[in-house]
């Protein structure tokens, strides 16, 4: 008997609703919109979803988490339809910073707030890479899951934000919140916010995409065996998502689920004309306030901000079983998830299924269960998109690859392992020219053992041999180059994975 | 680079938290030159390097090279240890070993000698530690060829991320900011693709938010 633990049945997708878990406002220390200008702009974006993830610290303990509620509320009536989660970027002991958010009720405010007080990393001096810390992350999120349980809240979810930036995620720490309660813990972002910091100098800010990170060796808590590479993105992508039989893959290959996403970590947007109020623009003010006043319109364009509005670059498409906070949350954790930049495909179905025709098929983020010698199928149908993104060029959609992995339940015997042997990139599809809809079949053959699929898709405009070589991934996302990256060309979509389940 | 004395030094863990390693390398640099005439100073080498005991933070290590004159070990502990408590934390620790010497010369803070062992192990297996300070320095500016950065520097040789090492006309603008690392006791210089078909230095100086 080989089987995923546990095996998963999949919930109906009635709807996709895209999102962005990652967005900033008044009550960050580097931020100034309100929280209904960010929410307005997903709306206009294109966005079902958006959580309000300030950073965790003092004053936001203190001020910002209450605040917060009301004006999502009022957010939530100005903008009937849009759903608004309120949560917190937390800096995790030890660590880099996660999305933390919760379905809304009665107690969120409450939970929230107790939970930034009791294990944030900043709140309760606990940023250094010890034992210690470590241990109050695997306690926080184990926290999070008995508030689920006493039904103080209806459900929790923390994904770990820009996770190899700085190099701070060590690959057992991961696992360990993984571990401690898969229902609270369930990914990381695949794309980093901040999107626009690579645009040239001349035009932008002409930094390094993503913000990324430095170098090894300039942060004394950084995880010392990721190699350099591992400070930079790929195609836009944080490199534990863009390696082909990277970390990602060597958690999906324990034939476990791990959400990727892509989000704005908007603060300050690529020309914006946003201004704090002169006089109570600077830190000093927060720090008395807990919040800047909302953003004044000064009409002046700001070319080095190096962010995007909430949706108009970055979105993580969530498969749910209906409109609604906990469908969106449900298919989070269930991987029912595919992400894109530049609004590339506009719609991604991916199945897995027995080509005999006796067992139900799995969609994305579920698993297929065959017997063994089964002859298994993948289809992958793509929309294309027909309307031009926010850079202003209809994406064309020129490649799709599929990349499938062989499944061990038991694990890496190195619980800091970052690379999956078995797994590599099987298939690519020239798509170039294709428009409406497209349908990519590939037959596996016969599977004897459990494995994983998903598949990545690109306008193809820049492409390099991946980390891992040609035999894994011969057209893999290149290193982004500081000051040379516009975003607008070189575009990416990423699935999460469905898996097939053998029984012998 | 053959190194002769070789000082380690560790701060230990009260080093403010928000100190980069550049400031740490440059205040162990600062208490050093009190101690020992300038020209010493020019050989010196300044790399720090990660200690991961406890509460995380940087180890500084100074390299002298064998074929240099380098400081008289007896007197530099004597000054240093002057220092302990004044411009050195009372925490700090120092390790000093020399070529042929007898046992090493150690003073300070019992855990930090061991972190300072830290600084001086790595340093003397010349294959990891980012360097801030170096002969040179200060003359890499502006846009220049790897065969002028090698000419104008301690720096021995230029390499991509993968380790492929450049052809010595590759232009790079070093941006004021030059980072090299210790590898097979050679200071190298990884340098990544940059905007107007220049090489940058890999590490920036003002990346993060």
């Amino acid at each position: 008997m080989s089987a995923l633990d546990p095996p998963r049945r999949a919930a109906r997708i009635g709807c996709w609703l895209a999102g962005d878990h990652h967005v900033h406002t008044q009550y960050s220390r580097d931020g100034r919109h309100t929280i209904l200008d960010q929410a307005t702009r997903a709306r206009q974006f294109g966005l079902d979803w958006m959580v309000v993830t300030d950073h965790g610290g003092p004053e936001h303990v203190r001020v910002g988490v209450i605040r917060t509620a009301p004006d999502i509320a009022a957010a939530r009536r100005a903008l009937p339809g849009s759903l608004l989660f309120q949560g917190v970027e937390w800096n995790i002991p030890g660590a880099e910073h996660g999305t933390v958010f919760v379905a809304p009720g009665a107690r969120d405010v409450e939970v929230l707030q107790q939970f930034e007080r009791d294990y944030d990393g900043v709140v309760r001096d606990a940023q250094a890479w010890t034992p210690d810390n470590e241990a109050l992350a695997v306690a926080a999120i184990g926290w999070l899951g008995q508030q689920v349980d006493t039904r103080r809240v209806a459900d929790a979810l923390m994904v770990a934000n820009h996770p190899a930036r700085q190099g701070l995620d060590s690959p057992h720490e991961i696992r360990g919140w993984r571990d401690t309660d898969p229902r609270i813990a369930v990914g990381f972002e695949g794309a980093p916010g901040h999107q626009a910091a690579g645009l040239p100098r001349s035009v932008g800010p002409g930094e390094n995409r993503g913000y990324y990170g430095r170098d090894r060796g300039t942060n004394p808590n950084s995880f010392l065996p990721y190699p350099q590479e591992a400070y930079r993105t790929w195609g836009g992508f944080d490199w534990m998502t863009a390696t082909v039989g990277g970390l990602w893959d060597s958690l999906l290959a324990e034939g476990r689920q791990w959400s990727i996403t892509a989000n704005s970590d908007s603060h300050e947007v690529y020309l914006h004309t946003a201004d704090r109020p002169a006089g109570r623009d600077d830190e000093s003010y927060f720090e008395a306030t807990g919040f800047y006043p909302g953003a004044v319109y000064d009409g002046v364009p700001n070319p080095t901000a190096g962010d995007f509005w909430p949706g108009q670059y970055s979105r993580t498409v969530v498969g749910a079983t209906r409109r609604s906070y906990r469908a969106v949350m449900r298919g989070l954790r269930d991987g029912a998830v595919w992400v894109d930049h530049g609004h590339l495909i506009s719609a991604l179905d991916l199945q897995v299924r027995s080509c005999a025709g006796d067992a139900a098929p799995a969609t994305l983020g579920s698993t297929l269960q065959v017997a063994a010698g089964a002859e298994v199928e993948i289809v992958v149908r793509i929309d294309c998109a027909r309307l031009p993104h926010a850079g202003g060029e209809i994406p064309r959609l020129n490649r799709v690859d599929l990349i499938v992995g062989a499944v061990d339940v038991r694990g890496p015997d190195d619980r800091d392992a970052f690379t999956a042997p078995h797994t590599r990139v099987v298939r690519s599809w020239d798509t170039s020219g294709a428009a409406g809809t497209i349908e990519l079949t590939h037959r596996l053959g016969r599977v004897d053992s459990p494995l994983y699929v998903r598949v990545r898709g690109t306008d193809a405009r820049f492409s390099q041999v991946g980390a891992l070589g040609a035999a894994i991934d011969p057209h893999g996302p290149r290193m982004d180059i500081p000051g040379d990256s516009d975003p607008w060309l070189d575009l990416w979509f990423y699935s999460n994975a469905s898996f097939v389940a053998v029984t012998r | 680079m053959t190194p002769g004395v070789i000082m380690g030094v560790d701060l230990g863990p009260s080093q403010d938290a928000a100190a980069s390693p550049d400031d740490l390398a440059h205040a162990v640099a600062e208490v050093v030159s009190h101690c020992e005439p300038a020209d010493h100073m020019a050989n010196a080498v300044i790399a720090t390097h990660t200690r991961q005991v406890g509460i995380p933070h940087f180890v500084v290590s100074v390299v002298w090279p064998a074929a240099t004159a380098g400081p008289d070990p007896a007197t530099l502990i004597r000054g240093l240890v002057a220092e302990i408590g004044n411009a050195l934390p009372a925490t700090s620790g120092i390790v000093i070993t020399w070529p042929g010497g007898p046992d090493p010369a150690t003073a300070g803070d019992r855990s930090a000698v061991v972190g300072a062992w830290t600084a001086v192990t790595r340093a003397a297996a010349g294959d990891s530690g980012r360097i801030a300070v170096f002969p040179g320095e200060q003359r890499l500016r502006g846009v220049m060829s790897v065969a002028e950065v090698v000419a104008a520097s301690g720096i021995d040789r230029v390499a991509d991320v993968s380790g492929s090492v450049l052809d010595d006309s590759v232009l790079i603008d070093t941006m004021g900011f030059v980072r090299p690392r210790w590898r097979a006791h050679r200071m190298v210089l990884q340098i990544q693709r940059g905007p107007d078909g220049l090489a940058i230095p890999f590490e920036r100086e003002h990346m993060l938010r």
